[in-house]
């Protein structure tokens, strides 16, 4: 339901901002490498003066004051490159960090349906990967091609001016490795995704018997996995060792034409100094240029294949940040303290072309607790996504405590509302981290009594640490049912007037069951409830019953009414359920 | 642990492919300072204007150069081969002693960390012994070109070992913790990526209840801390760099200064003087690479243990097992299918006890017994130890004190006898991995059709096959993702079956079957197999059936017997009924 307007190419418009922001940083950046670069160029010539000194027979002082020079000047070199580079991805950091955050705060915002269209692991992807490489490329790229271009215009007008045949063997020779390098890029590429195909394959294989190690032990096909494992050595081997030896086309080429240009140097000045036309010394400066072309050209060729890399992600960012959410955010009434009613008055929803819910009409009265029954795709979970406004009805109204939902501002609906669904994600942090889903401000006391209420006393004190011991994501450390009984606390200490519980489909053990229940009945009195409901017996702990089909209401009254009545849909079911149709095989 | 007798054991296992290496590697770095000889040389004939001995020593530049590619090419060539045995060794290795060795073996780490340890420890490791085969050349590149300047001006030679002890002193010492602050750049990375991920995962709870700025200032916290550990990774890298290159034009600026006096009086000539200045940079960025290597081999002994950690209780002489690797073989050696010697009679269990580590929860004092043919349920609340028990039983944790016996006799390591053909287990989530559903039910066993179809039908699993798009044949994806839960649990069940062991022993088949369905199977299995079955459950038809009911309450046995027994004198055992 998001809408998507996809942009082609480069679309610089999503990072301009941030780099505008930092233009002082920027500056400064630009004057360290400007400063860095000089001497560079400097050094070699200090060089050049010492070796046409000696030869020209000059004092042992004023040899010695261009050593302490040049010493000086190497030790300045050195302060200068390393605050270039820190300052380059100081810069890049901070970019990426901030564009991280936007990022976030963005794809956060965007409908649930965008985020059931799209697996996390791509998102860290988006928020993360492609971030990072725009971020940073874009920082350092500056940094980098700058000093690069001017380290090597600064060689080229240098030697030049030495003489024109030194300038044009450093161009031409410039020219010969830059073309070199781009021919070798698509080998590198190559050799690469070869390489990273090989080691895919091998590492996917340890990963998976890893984490069927007990599975694999307890049925005694270690020496089978071993055997399996001899063909993927085999093709990794194989695709390697390939890979390899395709990649040091590019290392033997690098190091021979670095070599090369050593020897044309040579040969060139040799050459002009036999003539006359210049000094030794101008020849031994022809050899060291050339030797300093070697890092700039390869930076530049390297930060070439990043702009490909970057661009690709800045496109996936830029159609990210055009995404745009649904459901208006304007609203700006309150709801009441206190339970909640909630009335659905002749409400339609439509997705996309198709209608989900047909003329639902309803009221809850506060503080009653609702059972939503239905097969899968009658349009439970819709009402309740429409009671905690994630989508906004087609027709009709809806209204919580007498305001209409979409007058109600979202801070109030977020706290007056509780949702708890039927996966519970635990985050790496601590016990409060995960009650308090990292809000501050929040105090200890009430995160223990929000535990306590809901039956964790003895378990929070079996912890180490209290509520600031560490759990480990995953649910490694909380089994389910403590993790369910984590999402109760989330939602006990926001004091919802409204509490929207998805049940959990998957089995827990009994005794963990009547726990659940028990703190579910302390959370849900006093307040509203709706319960989409995946079995009868939770049935027992509702008011009202509503039974849905294909997006309409067939049946809504209460429980024991319907129950009374056997030739209400709700009895129907209750029937089958007593002769023997077992509950997990009813689809509620 | 040193490193050292691990590159040794590794060396003398391809032994003229190490020493081919070695020298190889040797005659590359070595070339260089002939190269700075030619330079000086010509720099000399130069001065004089000796067009022919500056031809002469221009070609010969030209023939080092050629030599010294060609051997980088062979070196290449070799060192790639070498290089992908010893990981691939390395790796074998490993796996082979978490798959199959004896012992209680769990991963002692996250499988993520254990997979780091086998991709970058790994490699960090072979990186070591890459060191070792260039140490050689490094010593040969530094002590030749030493000769030469020596040979110039053993004064000079003297201010030059300043510089480059600075370089190789100053890069070991910082490497070292180039390893700290890369290990620090990577949590941090892993604690950002980790948290967007489950932030995401999270998203409708946390937009349901409003926290989206809370968790949107975490992550602003986390990306801090990764920023931090960046800089300072970037900080150290680039002063390294710096040492390679820039120390350089210290070590130039210091022979300058001292030899200023004997370049003005000619005891230096202007070849000498060149020879010098071609030679520091390359001794500067060999003396700092050489304190890497140094600081590398605080990261081999890292690798080393890291290793050795991964295979918990193996010695180095496992990590490095010369068994041949079979690259160039392809016959597919199937192993022998085991016989059936001693089929379980009697299976007795005595004060078997398991202390989890840290909490020092797990199962106390643990005593039954299983007759051959029956059926015995563990039953109890969530944390009573019902699964700890199991996994102990069959070795999967380590037993901290009590027995096992196999008809009267004493089971060593159960972890290698409770396999197929005497026992088989189903945990409670089966992992099953990325081939298809036939390759994960068989577990690369020869079967035959009839056997497989048997178990495919005893897990219930036939009704599912319509519904996968090639039946049996159908990949199931990365650890069976493909796979609904129950079919994930009826497919291991099947895999179960398959193996056609004495003893069955069942982890939870709830999320798989229904109650009836579930009920059905115990009727058929017993009907068609003589077998003998340990299950964990709480459902009324397992329980009804069970010959003896194992009770389990706080890690302890509580209570045994059959139902009815159970039911008469245990509340613990109506409580559970009732909620049954």
């Amino acid at each position: 339901m998001t809408t998507a307007t996809s942009s082609r190419g480069l679309n610089f418009a999503v990072l301009r901002p941030y780099l505008a922001r930092r233009k002082g940083l920027f500056a400064l950046a630009l004057a360290v490498i400007v400063a860095g670069v000089g001497l560079q160029l400097w050094i070699p010539l200090l060089l050049k003066d010492f070796i046409d000194g000696s030869l020209a027979g000059a004092d042992v002082g004023r040899l010695a004051a261009i050593a302490v020079i040049y010493l000086s000047a190497g030790l300045v070199a050195q302060v200068l490159s390393v605050a270039a580079a820190y300052l380059g991805t100081s810069i890049g950091w901070s970019v990426a960090n901030e564009l991280r955050l936007d990022a976030a705060r963005h794809v956060a915002s965007l409908d649930l349906d965008y985020h059931s269209g799209i697996s996390p692991g791509s998102l860290i992807e988006r928020v993360d990967g492609d971030v990072d490489a725009v971020a940073k490329m874009f920082s350092q790229f500056a940094v980098q091609v700058v000093s690069a271009t001017l380290l090597l215009g600064g060689i080229f007008v240098l030697t030049f001016l030495e003489h024109v045949v030194a300038g044009w063997t450093v161009v031409a020779f410039t020219a010969v490795l830059a073309g070199a390098m781009y021919l070798l890029r698509a080998v590198a590429v190559s050799a690469t995704s070869a390489e990273r195909g090989s080691s895919a394959e091998l590492f996917g294989f340890i990963e998976e018997r890893l984490s069927a190690i007990e599975d694999i032990r307890a049925n005694g096909a270690g020496r089978f996995v071993m055997r399996r494992f001899q063909p993927v050595m085999r093709r990794y081997y194989q695709r390697s060792v390939g890979a390899w030896i395709r990649r040091s086309i590019i290392w033997t080429t690098s190091i021979g034409l670095f070599s090369a240009g050593t020897l044309v140097a040579l040969a060139v000045g040799s050459w002009l100094v036999l003539r006359g036309s210049v000094t030794l010394g101008v020849a031994f400066l022809l050899i060291t240029y050339m030797a300093k072309l070697e890092d700039p050209v390869m930076e530049v060729t390297d930060q070439m294949q990043e702009v490909q890399k970057a661009a690709a992600g800045l496109g996936r960012l830029g159609e990210l940040f055009a995404e745009q959410p649904t459901v208006p955010r304007r609203g700006e009434r309150r709801l009441p303290s206190g339970p909640l009613k909630v009335q659905f008055d002749h409400v339609d929803f439509t997705y996309g072309a198709e209608p989900v819910l047909t003329d639902i009409t309803f009221e809850l009265a506060a503080g009653r607790h609702l059972g939503l029954l239905g097969r899968t795709g009658s349009g439970k979970s819709t009402i309740a996504k429409l009671i905690s406004r994630f989508y906004d009805a087609s027709g009709g109204r809806i209204c919580l405590g007498d305001v209409p939902i979409v007058e109600v501002a979202e801070p109030s609906l977020r706290s007056r509302v509780a949702v708890i669904t039927q996966d519970v994600q635990l985050f790496e942090g601590t016990v409060k981290d995960n009650v308090t889903m990292f809000a501050g401000g929040v105090p200890d006391r009430a995160i223990v009594a929000a535990l306590e209420e809901i039956g964790m006393g003895i378990w929070l004190d079996g912890l180490t640490e209290g509520i600031d011991t560490r759990l480990d994501s995953g649910t490694t450390s909380l089994s389910s049912g403590e993790a369910q009984l984590v999402a109760l606390a989330r939602a006990y200490l926001l004091d919802p007037g409204i509490v929207i519980l998805d049940e959990p489909s998957s089995r827990i053990d009994p005794a963990t069951e009547a726990v659940l229940a028990a703190a579910l009945d302390r959370l849900l009195r006093n307040r509203t409830a709706v319960i989409i409901a995946h079995r009868l017996e939770t049935v027992g702990r509702v008011d009202e019953l509503l039974i849905l089909d294909g997006g309409s209401v067939i049946e809504h009254g209460s429980r024991d009414e319907l129950m009374a009545n056997p030739d209400s849909a709700f009895g129907g079911l209750l029937q089958a359920t007593r002769e023997g149709m077992l509950y997990e095989e009813v689809d509620l | 642990m040193n490193p050292i007798p691990v590159v040794w054991r590794i060396s003398t296992i391809w032994k003229a492919m190490f020493w081919v290496n070695v020298l190889l590697w040797a005659a590359f770095h070595v070339l260089p300072a002939a190269l700075g000889l030619l330079v000086g040389r010509i720099f000399d004939r130069l001065e004089a204007g000796d067009r022919a001995v500056v031809g002469t020593a221009l070609l010969l530049y030209l023939g080092v150069i050629v030599a010294r590619l060609t051997t980088f090419q062979v070196s290449i060539l070799a060192y790639a081969r070498y290089w992908h045995r010893v990981v691939l060794l390395l790796r074998r290795n490993m796996l082979g002693w978490l798959m199959e060795a004896p012992g209680a073996r769990r991963l002692p780490m996250s499988t993520g960390a254990a997979v780091s340890t086998f991709r970058e420890d790994v490699d960090q490791m072979a990186e070591y012994v890459e060191n070792w085969m260039d140490a050689v050349g490094l010593v040969a590149f530094a002590a030749s070109t030493l000769a030469v300047v020596w040979s110039i001006s053993p004064e000079l030679t003297l201010w030059l070992v300043g510089p480059l002890a600075i370089a190789a002193i100053t890069t070991q010492i910082l490497s070292g913790r180039v390893q700290r602050r890369r290990e620090a750049l990577r949590t941090t990375t892993e604690s950002v990526t980790g948290f967007i991920g489950d932030f995401f995962t999270a998203i409708h709870s946390v937009k349901a209840t409003g926290r989206t700025e809370p968790m949107l200032e975490r992550l602003e916290h986390l990306n801090a801390g990764r920023q931090r550990a960046a800089l300072a990774d970037t900080f150290l890298g680039q002063i390294i760099r710096s040492m390679h290159r820039n120390m350089a034009a210290i070590a130039i600026g210091v022979v300058l200064l001292a030899g200023a006096g004997a370049v003005a009086d000619g005891s230096i000539t202007i070849g000498e003087l060149t020879t010098l200045l071609f030679y520091i940079p390359l001794l500067t960025s060999y003396m700092a690479w050489g304190g890497e290597m140094l600081a590398q081999h605080a990261r081999g002994r890292v690798a080393v243990e890291r290793m050795m950690r991964l295979m918990v209780d193996a010695t180095p002489a496992q990590l490095t097992d010369r068994t041949p690797l079979g690259l160039f073989d392809s016959t597919d050696r199937n192993p022998a299918a085991p016989g059936r010697p001693n089929p379980l009679m009697r299976l007795d269990v005595i004060g078997l006890t398991h202390r989890h580590p840290g909490s020092g929860q797990g199962i106390e004092d643990v005593s039954f017994a299983i007759e051959r043919g029956s059926f015995t349920v563990v039953t109890g609340r969530i944390g009573s130890g019902k699964t700890t028990l199991i996994r102990t039983l069959l070795g999967l944790l380590p037993m901290d004190d009590g027995a096992i016996h196999w008809n009267g006799q004493e089971v060593e390591d159960p972890s290698t006898f409770l396999v197929p053909p005497r026992s088989a287990y189903t945990p409670q989530v089966p992992r099953l991995v990325s081939a298809t559903l036939r390759a994960n039910i068989t577990m690369g066993r020869r079967l035959e059709e009839g056997a497989l179809g048997e178990a495919v039908d005893l897990a219930r699993l036939t009704r599912d096959l319509p519904q996968l798009e090639a039946g049996l044949d159908t990949v199931v994806g990365t650890r069976g993702a493909r796979l609904s839960g129950g079919q994930l649990q009826r497919s291991a069940a099947a895999r179960m079956f398959a193996t056609d062991a004495d003893l069955l022993v069942f982890d939870d088949l709830s999320s798989a079957l229904d109650v009836r369905t579930e009920a059905e199977l115990w009727e058929r299995l017993f009907a068609l197999r003589d077998v003998t079955c340990l299950v964990v459950s709480h459902r009324r038809p397992a329980l009804r059936r069970a010959d003896q009911i194992l009770l389990m309450s706080d890690g302890r046995l509580a209570d045994s017997g059959t139902l009815d027994e159970l039911l008469a004198r245990s509340p613990e055992m109506r409580a559970l009924w009732e909620l049954a």
